[in-house]
């Protein structure tokens, strides 16, 4: 059984290794170039210009810089990096899906795999499985690694400028709030991208053809056609419909600040960013926008669907 | 005599349409069965049944196993192909090894991997950079190294060139069948098939129209090759098809002494495409 769940997502992985492991590798590089790059060309245009008070004011200026608010910059900086990767992850988690049950029938393998001695809530619950958890504990992995390379092409610039990087870097990182915050992140991410995993595994399996089109047209239309004929009722501001599928959308894009907005619209957002304490008070504003009725109805529309795309897997995908 | 597959009052309708109508078959241990008839007869109806991929409605045990309810747990014991030149196009052979390896408990890679050594196929070869026959090739070694009681093949080399089709069969035939498996194949080309089966079963309308073993039928039916001169006195024993070759007649007969079909011409066993055309006619009738 557990060699089978591991069987099935080594076998997304040699499916999808560029979606899973090349891109935020290629991220990453990208990432660092633009680092490197950036610094050779301040260094270019200092050396030009000759004006070495600048570098003097900027060495001046960071030594003057207390052990929490070197934190607070580092803590920033992962944040970012997170948003982006967390944001990448959704759209590469998004199109997977939405291909997980369908790209076997388009190339009509599907008869291979159904083959092998394997429940179909197995098959769907491992493509579920590896969106969930596994690719994201991927992302975070490579995201920590660039981190790392980060500090370190950092610490090798200030030793160049005659600076202690353990004093100024090493000694700074907020390493367990940072863990802590990519982790809830992962967490919270999966709980509100569920509905929207389940509706896209759901029109994955049902779909015989442009799985994208469907998953896309149908909650628009049906958004619409709620807007419609709410405005025969004079309610021409009744937005929910849309309103409530981008709110998960959102969220599921950008877990970090999924708290920051919350049910009825209005800010909630109270963190202090004068403080060491940010990925922290991120946590917790992230974790309190899961008290929600919203999360209970999320979780029945996914188990729903995800129910409804096994059926289908099962009884209706024999050829 | 072990029963593999027992099937009481088979149906199943779409609609109207009755797919099958009210099957009752056995299929004994260590058999080679064709299960053959036109298109839209419901072989594959009768064959998803068999695996567990559609529901129906009467009582049917593969291996003592309802099929439609433990369909994984059958998988243990069943191999079915649909189409031997579909694998999908990015895995490797070496992946995909690993794959059946983890997920199948009867099966043995190293018999795979000597099967393998015979062909020209790397390990770390991608399905999409081989060629039609290739993927063959691979599909069979996977097929042939799982320990199974039960193997099904739907139309399994359609599309193939015709030297693919016949080294398929006969690997089949020699590395992989013995006496304690069971073999149903459907396919359009029966006479590529016709000498490894041990039983016919002809399907029409959803209904068996004959379900014998191959020297029973050699028996019970004869074809005659007849003379234009001797052609009336053949009409006596009501050929059940006749046609013209070359100037001669060539009759299908039923039932009929052997002997006395002698004295009037060359007796042969039937090929089962002629008997098929043959009993359908028949039916019709």
């Amino acid at each position: 059984m557990l060699k089978t769940m591991k069987a099935l997502v080594q076998r997304e992985f040699w499916e999808h290794r560029g979606a899973f492991i090349k891109t935020p590798i290629i991220i990453s590089i990208v990432f660092l170039v633009l680092i490197v790059g950036g610094y050779f060309t301040a260094m270019f245009f200092v050396g030009k210009t000759g004006s070495e008070e600048i570098t003097a004011q900027g060495i001046n200026e960071l030594t003057g810089l207390t052990k929490e608010q070197l934190t607070m910059f580092w803590s920033g900086e992962l944040i970012g990096l997170s948003l982006l990767f967390t944001f990448v992850l959704f759209i590469v988690m998004f199109f997977y899906i939405l291909g997980s049950l369908y790209n076997d029938r388009k190339d009509q393998s599907i008869m291979f795999w159904k083959s092998l001695p394997i429940s179909d809530v197995q098959t769907v619950g491992s493509k579920l499985f590896t969106a969930m958890f596994v690719v994201p504990l991927v992302y975070m992995a490579v995201l920590s690694v660039l981190f790392v390379i980060i500090l370190i092409l950092v610490s090798i610039a200030l030793l160049f400028h005659g600076l202690n990087p353990i004093q100024l870097v090493w000694t700074t990182i907020p390493v367990i709030q940072g863990v802590g915050l990519m982790l809830t992140g992962i967490f919270v991410q999966m709980i509100w991208a569920l509905p929207i995993y389940g509706w896209l595994i759901f029109c994955s399996s049902f779909r015989k053809r442009r799985p994208f089109l469907f998953a896309v047209f149908v909650p628009a239309t049906i958004a619409l056609a709620w807007y419609w004929i709410n405005m025969f009722s004079f309610k021409f501001t009744n937005l929910s419909m849309f309103k409530q599928p981008l709110l998960y959308l959102g969220r599921s894009a950008f877990p970090y600040i999924s708290g920051a907005i919350d049910n009825q619209g209005h800010g909630s957002f109270n963190i202090n960013f004068d403080d060491e304490t940010v990925p922290l008070e991120l946590i917790a504003n992230m974790l309190s926008s899961l008290v929600s009725i919203q999360v209970i109805y999320g979780m029945v529309f996914a188990a729903m669907f995800i129910v409804a795309s096994i059926w289908v897997r099962r009884y209706r995908n024999t050829t | 005599m072990t029963n593999i597959i027992t099937a009481k009052n088979l149906s199943k309708n779409y609609g109207k349409f009755k797919a099958l109508d009210d099957i009752s078959l056995n299929i004994g241990k260590g058999k080679i069965i064709g299960l053959i008839g036109p298109n839209g007869a419901g072989k594959t109806t009768l064959l998803k049944s068999i695996l567990g991929l559609t529901a129906y409605d009467g009582d049917l045990q593969v291996m003592g196993v309802n099929p439609y309810k433990d369909r994984a747990k059958l998988m243990h014991d069943i191999c079915f192909i649909a189409d031997v030149a579909v694998l999908p196009k990015w895995i490797k052979v070496n992946q995909v090894l690993d794959f059946v390896e983890q997920t199948h408990p009867n099966f043995s890679r190293t018999k795979a991997e000597a099967f393998l050594k015979k062909t020209k196929l790397g390990t770390d070869q991608k399905v999409k950079s081989m060629s039609k026959g290739m993927v063959v090739q691979l599909h069979l070694a996977l097929v042939m190294s799982i320990e199974a009681k039960l193997l099904v093949l739907d139309e399994p080399t359609l599309g193939l060139d015709i030297i693919y089709r016949k080294d398929f069969y006969d690997n089949l035939l020699n590395d992989y069948f013995d006496h304690e498996r069971t073999i149903i194949i459907t396919t359009h080309q029966v006479e590529e098939v016709e000498h490894i089966l041990t039983d016919l079963l002809f399907i029409k309308d959803g209904k068996i129209v004959l379900d014998s073993n191959m020297e029973d039928l050699s028996e019970e039916y004869f074809e005659v090759m007849i003379s234009a001169d001797d052609y009336e006195d053949a009409l006596a024993f009501k050929p059940l098809q006749t046609r013209k070759i070359f100037g001669k007649y060539v009759m299908l007969f039923k039932g009929v002494n052997r002997g006395e079909l002698e004295a009037i011409g060359e007796v042969q066993r039937p090929g089962v495409a002629d008997l098929f055309v043959a009993m359908l006619k028949e039916e019709d009738q």
